[in-house]
């Protein structure tokens, strides 16, 4: 295990020892031991595409409003076309994400300005959609998030697919052509580019995983909440850069991966919920997530890759 | 009466590990002349200069200019004494206008407690643009001059400097200027060179013989790091400067031409008047199985950009490429690759190799997706195979998986090449292969190479030096200014570097 | 690759291109002239002159940093946040303050005080400015959700209001704000030696490092600069609102960067000036008044906005200097 994934475990377990010591009783509880997973999953799902961004090099900001919009389809879609909502909204997930991919590689705007403005389009489509207000799931229609809600003890449904995914993206990364190439274009895209690579493909299919993040995020969202929300993503989007980041991603890219993104998940989630158990207003929670994260930014950013501080 | 000289540079010895680049170099350059400064790549031309810049510290040796030993530490301190380098990169902003470019940097000189007093700097810069009558606006954006009015504006920044500094002569020195220019501005450089005569002097590099002999009034040839001859105007011509040049005794063995082999007679590859504006035009040749071809050629002969071009990097404007008989358009590195083409870039460690990546990663690069059984990577063979080629090229690496950045030069250099031996490529375009390799694995990657064509590998080389060059290859195809002067073979009996010499300057 | 060509770049489209947004946005008056003659009354342009500020100040700021090749992503929070600071010290329902015009030097320092944070990070940590920006504008958020418990900070003294509502005759006072900070903004880009080097940065910034230019306090600067600006404009929205509210200015980053993109200044840096800011703002007001004239629901401006900005990112983007694609 390299050692910045040990740094990451390390303040994970030091997080829970501490909360576990001193609220046993409200921090061990089955009720908040859902509700940390709760927050963890979503972040963690929605973080496995923007991981695959990251390491090469670029960034996604189009996250939360992915996510607003999302949420918002599937209720829909699970109103109108039950079951089928869940293939359709993939589906948008991949076309979106195919979306800002093309927007990077073909048009070649810079992925932080390029997913800025089209995360501008997908709010948009999110409050067309919705006029506004959030949508509730009509009771016919709960059925279809049973199995991501039915409980085994405090673990949900949507935890062990959230794990499944973890498995399953981890295995992508370690062992397919795709996961080796990410990592060798993040750490010398020439290079890789000089030896015959499809790099364009590679960073396009990194944008698609991403938008096929945030779809399968909006689905545990929603299986939580029961409605869409046309507002509910935006804070996801610094969580989640937090997630990615903290575990040991570099900005820089080349380094780090999803099994780091797992423990900072867990190290984001950890710090939000360990507030809320303390008591403390969880209006702090966004300055400390703010205040780690730039942290951890500069702490594994690779100087030798930085030539010029834009 | 003798002039004093404005400036001397004596006895200059700088050494990299492993190579001497300067050996006891002296120059003097006096007031108002052009001094001419050539020699082969590699002779140490640049070097001299930016030891003269700043950039560089001499090991040894002494550095006067007007009579007054001088240390130079950093390229600030070489402007402010009066001593720039324009350089073909050049320094300056082009989305800024002409007189923010002149003064950039300095526009203390201009302002009171931070507002600046544009009409004076404005007024500055038109007196100076009259000085080389060019019809230069100063209001003019850089982005819509030309390159030599670039290169004007930039000459007449560091003249300005110096007269700030009361440096009365300033010394300028221009690295390869005229190689993006056409033949009227550079008949127009000269006439504006001359004129500044007055006030400036100017060292002029160039593989341009022809100009050098035009316009400089003494010139120096280097030669593997040291002097080696110095002319005044009238005593030198183009050819003697080509025998100055080169000259050194020619070992074959090195280059293991006892294995050279003959070319097979099935063309691989053949290009049909290739052309792209401002590189190279009317590139026609036959790259034959097995053979070696050597692209031979000094900087701004098109060399480099028209292996750039083979390898998808750089579009064609006209011109046709066959492969095996079948026309193709290369687009892309990618494509270049899938048509059975690969590159061996100059710069290894930014283009070469994925440092951070382990050996047996960067050798399988290119063909993951051949090494896959379905969706997944199929480890083992990729190790298997790796380790093959560790043991048949012998690369010295603790074991496949140590990462490539703690691998010597010449070792990660035949990582580079055992990633094309594998992916079995039909045409290898090879780009300095051995720059930066010590003597014992040069020797071995010559012999790589000769296994290569063994193989029916096709190699086009662009090497060090003329006897890479003229010893490797099958045959040798000189350029000059983008156009191809020869095609020479070198199967039968090797050419004297002075007979290719011609050719190439 | 070492092997590079400088080519001659000369004008692409001359005259036409230079001034291609002024162009675009003289014609998009005379269009929606013609498609809704309301949008021509005299009510309607004052209501426009309106809308121009305080947005106007925020994409001025972000107009000097993408100039100097970097961006900013904290409008929003530190907006929110001064405006607050704004609305704890002048008269207003939840204590005794009662500093009137003092007010908004606070508002000043508070937006320095992060701006120059932003430059610091840049500067000590080297993180680049999307996500040192990005973190802390969700910190200033914080910091603001956290002071007022989320709700608005009502005021109540008249005469601060109108700032953001009073009216010199017909032209709004705020307006009058807004053009005096982009006359000073002119004047510090074209007439001294720092608005030139901010210009120099975003060209190449080695370059401008290696002839003496001191790059990091440029940079510092600016963030600093952009920081003092969002105070200003956090001032103002709170004496238009009414309240000092941290979601108030939800939708400026968008717009301020939107304004500064269809006015002509470049993304990559390097490109651009005060009056192209003038009139990306405008661009942008006018578009978004068409819109509302024509009935289109403010859901669907954001993105109509969106597929603008990038349409003209793609168009406009200098692809020469962007070696590597991030």
């Amino acid at each position: 295990m390299g050692k910045d994934k040990i740094l990451a475990l390390s303040v994970v377990i030091f997080i829970f020892l501490v909360l576990s010591i001193t609220n046993p009783g409200s921090f061990l509880s089955a009720y908040n031991m859902e509700a940390l997973l709760e927050y963890a999953t979503t972040y963690f799902v929605a973080g496995i595409g923007l991981t695959f961004v990251i390491m090469i090099g670029s960034i996604d900001l189009s996250i939360g409003s992915l996510l607003s919009l999302f949420t918002v389809l599937f209720v829909l879609f699970l109103n109108a076309f039950g079951f089928w909502a869940y293939p359709l909204v993939l589906f948008l997930g991949a076309v979106l994400g195919l979306a800002n991919g093309i927007i990077f590689t073909r048009l070649k705007i810079p992925s932080f300005i390029g997913t800025f403005g089209a995360a501008g389009v997908y709010q948009s489509l999110a409050l067309i959609v919705s006029r506004g207000k959030p949508i509730g799931v009509k009771p016919v229609a709960f059925a279809y998030l049973d199995f991501l809600n039915f409980h085994l003890g405090f673990l949900k449904g949507s935890h062990m697919l959230s794990f499944l995914l973890f498995v399953l993206f981890l295995i992508v990364q370690y062992y397919t052509p795709f996961g080796r190439y990410v990592y060798a274009v993040g750490n010398s895209e020439q290079a890789t580019n000089l030896s015959g690579v499809r790099v364009a493909r590679i960073k396009t299919l990194c944008f698609v995983i991403s938008g096929l993040s945030s779809a399968l995020a909006s689905f545990i969202l929603v299986a939580r909440m029961f409605s869409g929300d046309p507002t509910v993503g935006a804070p996801y989007q610094l969580q989640v850069i937090a997630a990615c980041v903290v575990g040991g991603t570099a900005l820089t890219g080349g380094v780090g991966g999803i099994f780091n993104t797992l423990l900072g998940t867990f190290v984001v989630a950890l710090i939000g919920n360990g507030l809320n158990v303390v008591g403390v207003d969880v209006y702090y929670q966004l300055i400390i997530t703010g205040v780690i994260t730039m942290v951890a930014v500069a702490l594994t950013l690779d100087r030798s890759k930085v030539f010029v501080v834009k | 009466m003798e002039k004093q000289p404005l400036l001397v540079m004596r006895g200059i010895c700088k050494n990299f590990p492993g190579v001497k680049a300067l050996d006891q170099v002296s120059i003097e350059v006096f007031p108002q002349e052009i001094v001419g400064l050539v020699g082969e790549n590699g002779a140490g031309k640049s070097t001299l200069m930016k030891v003269l810049a700043g950039i560089y510290q001499p090991d040894s040796g002494e550095i006067l200019f007007n009579g007054q030993q001088v240390s130079i530490a950093s390229p600030r301190q070489a402007r402010s004494m009066g001593i720039a380098m324009v350089f073909q990169e050049q320094a300056v902003l082009p989305n800024l206008t002409v007189y923010e470019n002149i003064f950039l940097g300095n526009e203390k000189k201009f302002s009171n407690a931070g507002i600046v007093n544009r009409e004076r700097m404005i007024r500055e810069a038109e007196q100076l643009l009259q000085e080389i009558n060019m019809g230069i606006s100063p209001y003019a954006y850089l982005h819509e001059l030309s390159f030599m009015e670039r290169q004007m504006v930039e000459i007449l920044r560091n003249i300005w400097l110096s007269r700030q500094a009361d440096v009365q002569n300033p010394l300028i020195v221009l690295d390869e200027p005229t190689t993006v220019l056409e033949e009227k501005e550079v008949e127009l450089l000269f006439t504006k060179l001359r004129e500044l005569k007055k006030h400036i002097s100017v060292i002029y590099i160039s593989h341009r013989l022809r100009e050098v002999v035009e316009l400089c009034d003494r010139v120096y040839v280097m030669k593997d790091g040291k002097n080696a001859a110095c002319f005044s105007r009238g005593e030198f011509d183009e050819d003697l400067l080509r025998t100055k040049m080169v000259g050194r005794e020619f070992h074959g063995e090195y280059y293991l031409v006892s294995e050279q082999r003959q070319p097979a007679a099935r063309v691989v590859l053949e290009l049909e008047k290739c052309t792209r504006r401002g590189a190279f035009q009317d590139v026609s040749f036959q790259l034959h199985e097995g053979e070696i071809i050597s692209i031979c050629g000094v900087v701004g002969s098109g060399k480099e950009e028209l292996c750039l071009a083979l390898f998808g990097l750089l579009p064609l404007d006209s011109g046709k490429i066959y492969l095996d008989g079948r026309a193709v358009e290369i687009s892309s590195p990618a494509q270049a690759f899938a048509l059975g083409i690969g590159y061996i870039p100059e710069d290894r460690r930014n283009d070469g190799l994925v440092l951070n990546l382990p050996v047996y990663e960067n050798i399988t690069i290119s063909i993951l997706y051949r090494l896959s059984r379905g969706p997944f990577l199929n480890r083992g063979t990729q190790l298997s195979l790796s380790q093959q080629m560790i043991e048949k090229l012998r690369i010295k690496t603790p074991s496949a998986l140590a990462l490539c950045r703690n691998l010597s030069g010449g070792n990660q250099q035949k990582v580079v090449l055992s990633k094309w031996l594998l992916s079995r490529v039909k045409v290898l375009i090879m780009s300095h292969p051995t720059r930066g390799v010590d003597v014992g694995a040069k020797h071995e990657i010559y012999a790589l190479i000769r296994e290569l064509t063994r193989q029916g590998m096709a190699i086009i080389l662009i090497g060090d030096s003329f006897e890479e060059d003229i010893g490797l290859a099958n045959r040798i195809v000189t350029m000059k200014d983008g156009k191809i002067t020869g095609i020479l073979d070198a199967t039968t009996s090797k050419p004297n570097p002075s007979e290719l010499i011609r050719y190439v300057v | 690759m070492s092997v590079t060509r400088v080519e001659v770049r000369k004008r692409k489209f001359g005259f036409l291109g230079e001034n291609a947004s002024l162009i675009a946005l003289v014609l998009l008056s005379v269009f929606l002239s013609i498609v809704n003659p309301r949008f021509f009354t005299l009510d309607n342009l004052f209501n426009i002159l309106d809308l121009v500020s305080p947005l106007g100040i925020t994409a001025l700021a972000m107009g000097f940093v993408l100039m100097a090749g970097s961006i900013d992503l904290s409008v929003e929070g530190v907006v929110g946040l001064s405006g607050i600071v704004a609305s704890f010290l002048v008269k207003n329902f939840s204590n005794q303050n009662d500093f009137g015009f003092f007010s908004i030097f606070f508002c000043l320092f508070t937006g320095l005080g992060f701006g120059l944070l932003n430059g610091f990070l840049l500067y000590r940590f080297k993180i680049p400015s999307f996500m040192a920006t990005l973190g802390v504008g969700f910190i200033t958020t914080g910091v603001g959700i956290l002071v007022t418990r989320g709700n608005p900070i009502v005021i109540t003294d008249w005469s601060f209001r109108q700032i953001g509502m009073g009216k010199v005759g017909v032209v709004p006072v705020a307006f009058i704000l807004t053009m005096g900070v982009f006359f000073l903004a002119w004047f510090l880009s074209e007439r001294t030696v720092f608005g030139r080097y901010v210009l120099a940065i975003g060209g190449d910034e080695a370059i401008a490092r290696d002839l003496g230019i001191n790059v990091n306090r440029v940079k510092i600067g600016v963030f600093g600069l952009a920081g003092a600006l969002y105070g200003f404009a956090g001032a103002i929205l709170t004496a238009k609102l009414g309240s000092g509210d941290i979601n108030a200015p939800i939708g400026f980053t968008f717009d301020s960067i939107g304004s500064c993109v269809l006015g002509g200044i470049a993304i990559t840096g390097g490109m651009g000036n005060v009056p192209k800011v003038l009139i990306g703002i405008f661009t942008l007001t006018i578009l978004r008044n068409g819109m509302i004239l024509m009935g289109i629901s403010p859901y669907v401006q954001q993105g109509v906005i969106g597929m603008i900005l990038i349409a003209t990112v793609a168009l406009t983007i200098d692809r020469k200097k962007i070696k590597i694609m991030k």
